[in-house]
């Protein structure tokens, strides 16, 4: 099977349900030609199909949460066969803002970022201002990724730029930020905070290259 | 003055909001639009706003959490007043109850939803097979919760369904209307100190 007829055929099996399917196609691709291809080659496009689709409202709740595990499947099995980029990029830390649940996004970004090499630092749901920030400096992190799904959550965030702000990291830790509502609605992005976003997951290997380079690493935390 | 009032509340709300109302305010227009549309938060903002540009003469309340994108463009028109909750669950259980019952992680059922429960996951959410709609409630949530609102008789064969369907007991809590009841009131009040529109 070609990679065009491979990526096709995934997609399908996402969009039915068939995990199984799914999973056997990147072994498939994986025994032929390494699992770093099944990734970067097969899955990343798929899943950035999947990230369109998921902004656009064209995709079901249980297609993303599947591709998300099919991933999670296939960079484990990655990782065990050290196939894998290693981690030379980072730290970052990621996580939903204070109130927010909707983690599929946060998800599908932080495989893209680790399928990229970056070292990722998830916080998971509903994080307080405070453990972001606590996070980075503990972990050297030069970025903070957060997510939010709703108008209300993404006002959360201005508490994280104040945090950040306030203890006198402007500037040296970067804020992206990211979710359904700044699709919608892009200004919201500067009225938080933020200093970047990415429209969907595959652009955040991206926007991360741009805000690690823009902070000068002798003023790191 | 003397306007009309319109109540344009989801569907999900809509026995909950009918008991509510029946002594404050008989005579206001009740418009229910289908909590489906809380999949999809686009056109749940089109329909809205089709509904409030229709009523542009009269006072609206609107019995909504923050479910699309533009609820505070919608809430910041002339006339129009919402209730103050980030979603359904929170309308009716207050803020501090609210937020007990989510930092538990438990999946609340609201009584119209649990009622539509398969239309719900199977075809809005898409969890068809069973196996991966497990898998993801029980990775997300810790516990299921019924909340008996009093308005109809509790759902036990529904019920018994989900706790099947996902592998996770539903629990049911009762919980009064007060906190709705509040909400309502408070934004009556807020809409009649704009349009003097009175209860």
């Amino acid at each position: 099977m070609d990679l065009k007829t491979s990526r096709k055929k995934l997609l399908e099996f996402i969009f039915s349900g068939n995990r199984k399917e799914a999973i056997e196609l990147l072994d498939g691709w994986s025994a032929l030609y390494q699992y770093r291809s099944a990734i970067t080659d097969v899955l990343e496009p798929v899943l950035g199909d999947i990230g369109e689709l998921w902004a656009s409202e064209k995709i079901s709740l249980a297609a993303g949460y599947l591709a998300g595990k099919i991933a999670e499947d296939t960079l484990l099995k990655a990782h065990q066969r050290e196939e894998i980029l290693p981690e030379t990029k980072g730290p970052v830390v990621i996580g939903n803002v204070e109130d927010d649940y909707h983690s599929l996004g946060r998800k599908l970004v932080g495989i893209f970022l680790r399928t990229a090499g970056w070292k990722i630092i998830d916080l998971g749901n509903d994080v307080p201002a405070s453990d972001f920030v606590d996070s980075a400096v503990d972990n050297g992190a030069r970025i903070v990724g957060v997510s939010a799904m709703m108008f209300t959550t993404a006002q959360n965030i201005i508490k994280i730029r104040q945090e950040i702000d306030t203890r006198g990291f402007s500037g040296r830790i970067r804020l992206a930020v990211g979710g359904a509502v700044f699709k919608i609605r892009p200004e919201l992005v500067a009225e938080v905070g933020g200093e970047g976003t990415a429209v969907n997951a595959v652009e955040t290997p991206g926007l991360m290259e741009q805000l690690w380079r823009s902070v000068d690493a002798h003023d790191l935390p | 003055m003397n306007r009309s009032l319109v109540v344009l509340c989801c569907s999900v709300l809509r026995r909950e909001l009918e008991v509510v109302l029946q002594h404050g305010c008989p005579q206001a227009d009740l418009i229910f639009i289908d909590s489906m549309l809380h999949m999809h938060p686009q056109k749940l903002y089109q329909t809205m706003e089709a509904i409030l540009s229709r009523k542009a003469n009269s006072a609206c309340l609107i019995v909504y959490g923050d479910c699309h994108a533009y609820m505070q463009q919608i809430e910041r028109q002339p006339q129009r007043v919402r209730t103050h909750g980030a979603n359904c669950a929170e309308l009716l259980l207050g803020q501090e109850a609210y937020k007990k019952y989510r930092n538990a992680k438990a999946f609340l059922f609201l009584p119209e939803w649990t009622r539509r429960w398969r239309e719900v996951f199977q075809q809005e959410l898409g969890f068809s097979d069973p196996s991966l709609a497990k898998e993801f409630m029980q990775e997300n949530r810790n516990s299921l919760v019924y909340l008996d609102t009093g308005v109809a008789s509790v759902p036990r064969q529904e019920l018994q369904e989900i706790t099947a369907f996902f592998e996770m007991p539903v629990s049911i809590v009762t919980i009064p209307l007060v906190h709705l009841q509040r909400s309502v009131e408070s934004a009556m009040e807020r809409l009649e100190g704009i349009t003097g529109h009175g209860s």
